[in-house]
Parts: C-alpha cells; structure tokens; sequence
C-alpha cells in the first residue's frame, strides 16, 4: 500500500510522485518520479513479471504439455501463450510447415476471440473511463449503462469463440501441438457466426461514436512500432516482424534482434531493438503496420475515425491505442463472423508429431502485442530450455519513455489529477497485470 | 444468457496452479460432483470480470475465491451475504484481485447495470501462499469440502423456498 512521508529536499522545487501498489498474486506496479525545476529527476516503473516462473516451470515436461501450462500464464490472454508455445514447438519438431491451412483458420478464428475479449474488456471496462472522466468502469456505467451492456454483449461474443474453438472460455484446453484436439460443432459454429455479425455491426457504431466523441490528449512520439507483418493478412499467428525503423527478420531471428536488459529498480526485464532502444509492440504498432490488411469492414470504418479525430495514420499518439483496439475488434469479429459462417468441419483437426531434438523460436500478436517463445527439446520430446518474451515486457522502457514525455505536462497538477494523467498513459498499453486498472495507489513527497 | 438458465449459479475464482488460490476451482469441482438440480457451476480461474457474462437472469450467485485476511489464521472460512451491511468489507482495489475488476466491483457494476441476482453469497477462505507452483496448503485443503457442503446447503434451502 502507498506509504507518504514528507521530503527533506533543498529547494522548494523538487517534487516526487510516487505511485506504490501491492498486488497479490500476477505482479506489482509502482511509480517513482521525481521531478527538479519542471525536469524530470528521476523516473522508475517497477513492475513484477510472473511468466518468467514458467521458463523453469516448462523443463523437463513433455512438449505437449505446454500449451496447457502457459495458459495459465495470464487470465487475460491465455491464447497468446498457448499459440505461442505451438507455433514454436511445432518448428522444434519439424511440423510447422504441415500444418493445414484449415488448422491455421481456426487458430486466427480462436485468436480473434481473444483479441474481442481482451480489447472490449480493455476498452470499456478499464481505459474508457479514463476518456470520460469517471473514476471507473461501475461510476461511468450509471450515465452510460447501455454503452456497458452493449460492450458486454461483444466481450461475452468473444468468450464464446473461446470457447468453442479452445472448449471452454477460461484457460482453454482443446489446443495442443500440431492443433486441437477436437473440431467445433458446425451448427454452432454458424449459430455463433449470426451473433458475431450482430456483434460486428455494433461495434462499428461504437468505435466510431468513441472516434467522434472523445478529446484525446496530445502526447505525439517518435515510436519504433513492431509487428509481424505477413504478406496476406492483418498478423495474429504468422509473418516476419518488422518495424518502422528498418527491423525485418525471421520469426526465428527476434529474439537475438532484440535485447532483454535487467534494470536496477525492476525485476521485470526491458527489451529494446539491439543498436537503436525502446519500441513499442500492441494495436497501434500493429495498425500503423497492417492498416492495408484490415477486412473490409475495418478497412471501410478507418477513413472515418482518422477523419473524426483530425489524424492520419501512422498514428503518433498512444491514446489513439483505444481507438486502434475498436477497429482491431471490427477485423477480429468480421474474421471470426466469416470464418464460422463458412466453416465446414476440418478433414484432420491436428498433423502427427513424431518428437524430435530440435529448437523453435515463434511470436504471434498477443492482444497487447507480440508474444514471443523459444523452445529446446531433447529427442523424446522433454523441454530443456524455454524462453518467454510478453508484450508487456517489450513496452516497459517505452512506457518509461512516454512518462518522461508527459511529466512536464502534470507537474503543475494536483496529486490526484497527476497520479491519473501518470496511470492514463500507463493503460494506453493494456499492460498484462491483470489488475491493470487502478493497479496504481498514489502518494506525493513535497518540499 | 437464455431465460431457462439455471436460476443458481455457484462461480469460482482462484488459479489452481498458485497454491492457496486453487481453493475456488477446487470447491467448485466438488459442487460440481453434487449434480445438483437447478445449480450451474462455472470456475472463472483468472479470467477477468468473467462473472458479468454469467449474472443475467440468475436469482442467486455465489462467489467461492481465495481471500487475503491479515488477522486471521489460513484456512478460515468465511462466509458472507453480499447485500449484509454488517458483512466483512470488500477490498475494492483491484491491486488485490487477479480479475481485472475485483468481484466487489463486479457486483457492484452488476448492480448498476440492474443484471445482479438478489441473493449473492460469498465464500472464502484466508489463503496463506498463494504462489505459483506451490501446492494448495493443507489447512486451506481441508475446508474445501465444508465449504461445497456449505454452499449446497445454502442452494438446497433457496431452491426449495423458489
């Protein structure tokens, strides 16, 4: 819990705001940023990062055995990591290129879910209110309650596509190497398609209503954005990664392309590209990327919200990030709505694995953005070493960047508007603790 | 949510794979193998405000999770009417809840969103390590049973005043 106490310091003009919390379980979040004659003093995000007891975790287990434990990763995006670990451990094993195309559409299928759910929950429960002013998701519902409804309606359309495909919504258990255990139903499937279509005109409403209506603060960056990038479609589970800046590399080769750096005041790691520094991975990089791939509903809405908030893309300013969400939902349920309404049962639901020795490095587009595994295994199959790089990893020495960026701008503020401009930001990157909203407590020392 | 959903639902949060926290999954298993009729059992595991999918037409929820409790012993059970003034306070700082929204400010969204059923029961029990990888302790292990005979006590006597 935060803890205040007065500051000893020699002038009248220094000002430390400290932003302390305590989580229970997933991790912890902190803020220490002090500030002398407007300039920032110091600044430091502290924040745990749980999956890196799942790297020890995973070895000695058997290879099929880690979609289901990396699930449990996070609550929030349990598929990110199960086709992480499957798209990887299926290069180790010499598979990657067999597996069937309708394998790989219902694996995008199965990732929109994730993306709906993530997103929505993202958006209207824990970053709107930000935009709106209200202290959260329950005080903004009682003006706009049928804003929430409508937004539960395409979380739980999301859920349900979880569901189906992994055959339960909360740590889904049907994916497995090589791809899942099971087909989904047709008729559900086609009766799912009928929602998500529901679903899908909605929220092209919503979006661009939030586009129209809200005032977003300036806070214009010079980001490196990067993403996978495939050649044919919007990326979720494959393509090279690439960014604005010149990275482009194989799958393979992101993990030596970037830098895991330990930091003094973090137990979490900081990623940067190796030669140039911090970058930013989640909606907006992957939209500033890919905008040219979105399905035609997405495609159609994007000329509109840039022209209701005045800005073409690339987009420069991360609290556009809420907005880059709302149409990634729009692609996401359009893809799920077509895939399940044409959806014929696959012949094989998963290709034959003979274990092997080998090594496999693989990202897929996690909601919040690319989420990377390497995986070692000896010849029977066991895990010898993991490797697990989040998204919210990847960001922290952006979201450091950004605060730098937005301290001059609160430094004149109350302690209460200035914690929250601070927390504001730090939503802007859904960052994976799943307490993400007021997962900070606020309290100042002033001379 | 169809209208002919079971009017009880019993929703269990906790990660089954972080020692103490694996108290709802478990109590929900157990109620779950009661087969009663009338009663939906769902785990939520860690899923964020999962439990607003679930409230919808619902006359009663109970909410069985692991609790944090600095004065008292792991393993107490804790039993509570959500709607009781005198109940234990919630903590609503989602800093405490690995659910995104805490389940006092998911109720409470509920409640203004007019989807929360009028009988919520809450269970808990004061969890001692709640860390990853760490088996569930043996005094938080012992109550699973009590609390899923609890709480189908609790179903049996709304059901039959229905």
């Amino acid at each position: 819990m935060s803890a205040s106490k007065k500051d000893k310091s020699d002038n009248g003009a220094k000002r430390s705001i400290r932003v302390k919390a305590l989580a229970r379980v997933e991790g912890e979040g902190a803020l220490n940023l002090t500030m002398r004659d407007g300039q920032v003093e110091e600044l430091q995000l502290k924040i745990y990062e749980p999956p890196r007891f799942f790297e020890a975790f995973l070895r000695g287990r058997d290879y099929q055995e880690v979609p289901d434990i990396t699930a449990r990763i996070c609550g929030i995006c349990p598929v990110a990591y199960q086709m992480g670990s499957c798209h990887a451990l299926e290069k180790a094993m010499g598979v990657f290129d067999q597996v069937d195309p309708a394998i790989r559409m219902l694996r995008n299928v199965l990732y929109c879910g994730e993306w709906i759910e993530s997103h929505v929950l993202h958006m209207f429960l824990l970053h709107l209110p930000d935009f709106l002013g209200f202290e959260s998701a329950i005080s903004m519902a009682a003006d706009h309650g049928a804003l929430v409804k409508r937004s539960l309606r395409i979380k739980k359309a999301g859920n349900d596509v979880v569901a189906l495909l992994g055959g339960r919504s909360v740590h889904p258990v049907g994916i497995c190497v090589g791809g899942f255990y099971r087909a989904p139903d047709a008729a559900a499937a086609a009766a799912l398609a009928r929602e998500l279509r529901v679903c899908l005109d909605d929220m092209c409403e919503i979006t661009l209503f939030l586009a129209e209506h809200i005032t977003f603060p300036t806070l214009e960056r010079e980001y490196e954005f990067v993403s996978l990038c495939p050649d044919d479609e919007y990326p979720m589970n494959l393509g090279r990664i690439k960014s604005n800046k010149g990275l482009n590399v194989d799958q393979e080769e992101f993990g030596r392309a970037i830098e895991e750096r330990q930091v003094a005041h973090s137990s979490a790691l900081h990623a940067v590209v190796k030669g140039r520094g911090p970058y930013l991975v989640g909606p907006l990089a992957r939209l500033n990327l890919n905008a040219e791939k979105l399905l035609p509903r997405a495609a159609e809405l994007l000329p509109k919200v840039c022209k209701a908030v005045g800005k073409m893309l690339p987009w420069q300013n991360n609290y556009f990030s809420l907005l880059a969400r709302g149409l990634e939902t729009v692609h996401a349920l359009e893809l799920a709505a077509d895939s399940l309404g044409n959806y014929v049962p696959p012949v094989r639901t998963r290709v034959p694995i003979v274990p092997r020795a080998g090594i496999g490095g693989h990202g897929t587009e996690a909601p919040r953005g690319i989420c990377w595994h390497e995986y070692r295994s000896e010849a029977d199959g066991t895990i010898v070493s993991a490797r697990i790089i989040p998204p919210t990893s990847q960001n922290y020495a952006m979201i450091e960047a950004d605060l730098r960026a937005l301290a001059p701008q609160v430094v004149e503020l109350p302690d209460e508007d200035a914690a929250l401009r601070c927390e504001h930001l730090i939503r802007n990157y859904d960052p994976c603790i799943s307490c993400s909203v007021h997962f900070l407590k606020f309290s100042r020392v002033r001379a | 949510m169809p209208n002919d959903c079971p009017p009880l639902l019993v929703a269990a949060y906790g990660n089954e794979m972080a020692g103490d926290d694996a108290f709802g999954p478990l109590v929900a298993e157990a109620v779950r193998t009661m087969a009663m009729t009338g009663i939906e059992v769902v785990n939520l595991g860690m899923q964020p405000a999962a439990l607003l999918n679930h409230l919808a037409d619902r006359r009663a929820v109970c909410v069985v999770d692991a609790a944090f409790c600095e004065d008292m012993p792991d393993g107490t059970l804790i039993e509570a009417d959500f709607f009781d003034a005198d109940r234990p306070p919630l903590v609503h700082d989602a800093t405490l809840s690995t659910h995104g929204l805490s389940v006092a400010d998911e109720l409470e969204l509920a409640q203004r969103l007019g989807i929360c059923p009028s009988h919520v029961r809450l269970v808990a029990v004061v969890a001692g390590s709640v860390e990853v990888g760490r088996p569930v302790g043996a005094s938080v292990l012992q109550r699973v049973s009590v609390a899923a005979h609890r709480i189908a006590a609790w179903a049996s006597r709304l059901l039959e005043s229905a």
